[in-house]
């Protein structure tokens, strides 16, 4: 991530599940499956984005480990859903950065739950070999710092590109921790360990929260800082699934990321091309006006 | 109940708040020689650890791996002590009430929904769980068959929301009378509201007090 290195801020792209679930032509249970099945929909989002002021794009990846696609019977494919899913975003980036998102497995690890560590290993090395070709690698919504570090291994075990890694907080009566109890400072200290490019924390409840979550983050750390919060809880209105943090809202948030050591602002759950325009727009004022 | 036998439970308590899922079976046995009764152990014993380590998680004081690991310890002493509840309440309906939870269609996470039936259970609810990405047929045939007091579903991703309005509304149409609870990361009060479910429990304990409260236990 060597563009880290220059002095500006880089606008990442918006939610990749939500729009896809927009502009599917039919419908589908497994996202990542739409590499091979409708790749002309996610090439249109990572477009859209584009369009809209991404400077880096995300593949379409986030649940694409030998595992998760395993429940939906999909895991010989694992190889091809990935390396798909690389062209199809290089296809859209016309030079921009390209990034490969990597999800949880959404199952516990032992001695919590039924996977061994060893077949989460294998799970990301299987889904690591189609990723070859990307600029870097975002390890994203982390739940387990131990599961994390399965994936980091396994990554490193086969290709050599630099890591980021965004954590998914959850806010308590006594402060901001992972599902499984770890702290801001917890995750800091154990990436610290691992020697990865960057780190953050998306998804989540909405900006503010998120904007929380990086003030305390930025004292504990020199690295540079990625940020992809969710456009808020989602609500139900007039039949359809809607999310309250509009382009409007968030505006007047944006600014004070970037003013707090963030490097890379995107967005994660409910996000559209209309809040990476907004992003967008602030960047260009920091990168331009100084 | 003298000091000897409620400090056996208290020790019963506390290997459940601790998870010592190793050490609990010998304590159990050992109650049960000295004549304590399942039904005293699971409701001054094992409830009431488990009790507590609800307010802990609720508190933020513990997170998903100890409840776990209480769970675990909580599963060890039912094995030891369901028979005998069922011969002494001569009847095989245990505890609280029937909870059936899934997880709606095109959504396969499960982990949030096996932390709430682990604590429905731990909290005296007979729970049946039909699983990930459950189509509405399966829940129609699961209520069907199993005649729950009250259905629970799940949806980890905003994706699959729309799925659980629509599970909602079939099994409201079909069962006008069964209660339906909702829960999961995407999840609000105001959309379990606004889809006619009749309760949202923000974690797996407010999901337990909310069964108790639906069901008028307590």
């Amino acid at each position: 991530m060597h563009f880290l290195s220059k002095q500006k801020v880089w606008v990442f792209d918006g939610a990749m599940g939500t729009m896809l679930q927009q502009l599917a032509e039919f419908e589908f249970t497994c996202p990542d499956e739409l590499n091979l099945t409708q790749p002309d929909v996610v090439l249109k989002v990572h477009q859209a984005y584009i369009k809209a002021g991404s400077d880096i794009i995300q593949t379409n990846t986030f649940g694409a480990n030998y595992l998760r696609l395993k429940r939906f019977g999909l895991e010989s494919k694992t190889y091809e859903i990935n390396k798909r899913a690389v062209e199809i975003a290089h296809k859209a980036s016309s030079g921009k950065i390209v990034a490969a998102s990597i999800g949880p497995l959404g199952e516990l690890i032992e001695p919590f739950g039924d996977i061994t560590k060893e077949e989460a290993f294998n799970s990301y090395i299987e889904q690591a070999k189609g990723l070859d070709e990307v600029d870097f690698i975002n390890v994203e919504t982390v739940q387990s710092l131990d599961e994390a570090e399965i994936i980091i291994k396994a990554l490193r075990e086969i290709l050599a590109l630099p890591i980021s890694i965004t954590v998914t907080f959850q806010k308590s009566p006594r402060g901001y921790f992972t599902m499984m109890g770890e702290s801001i400072l917890d995750f800091v200290n154990r990436a610290t360990q691992w020697d990865v490019q960057a780190i953050g924390t998306n998804c989540g409840e909405g900006f503010e929260q998120s904007l929380e979550i990086i003030c305390e983050m930025k004292n504990l750390t020199n690295l540079p800082l990625i940020a992809k919060p969710n456009a808020g809880i989602p609500q139900f209105e007039d039949g359809k699934i809607v999310y309250r943090e509009t382009p409007d809202f968030v505006e007047p948030l944006i600014e004070k990321f970037f003013n707090n050591c963030v490097k890379i602002l995107g967005g994660c759950c409910g996000t559209t091309p209309e809040h990476i325009k907004a992003i967008k727009r602030i960047a260009n004022k920091i990168n331009f006006d100084g | 109940m003298d000091s000897q036998n409620s400090n056996i439970l208290i020790q019963i308590s506390d290997l459940i708040i601790s998870g010592n899922y190793k050490s609990i079976s010998s304590v159990i046995e050992e109650a049960l020689r000295t004549k304590i009764t399942a039904n005293e152990i699971l409701s001054s014993g094992l409830l009431k650890g488990m009790e507590i380590v609800g307010i802990k998680f609720r508190d933020g004081l513990i997170f998903l791996p100890e409840v776990l690991m209480s769970a675990k310890a909580f599963k060890e002493a039912m094995k030891i002590i369901e028979p005998l509840l069922i011969q002494e309440n001569s009847s095989d309906k245990i505890g609280n009430g029937k909870i059936l939870l899934g997880t709606v269609k095109g959504d396969i996470h499960d982990i949030g929904k096996n932390l709430v039936g682990v604590m429905l259970k731990g909290n005296g609810f007979s729970v049946v769980d039909i699983g990930v990405d459950a189509s509405i047929d399966k829940f129609v045939e699961a209520v069907e068959k199993e005649n729950p007091d009250i259905i629970g579903l799940s949806a980890m991703l905003t994706t699959t929301m729309i799925s659980m309005q629509k599970t909602v509304q079939i099994l409201k149409e079909k069962f006008q009378t069964k209660l339906i609870i909702v829960g999961g990361a995407p999840v609000s009060q105001n959309f379990a509201n606004k889809i006619g479910a009749d309760g949202y429990g923000k974690n797996a304990i407010e999901a337990v007090e909310l069964c108790k409260k639906l069901l008028r236990i307590n």
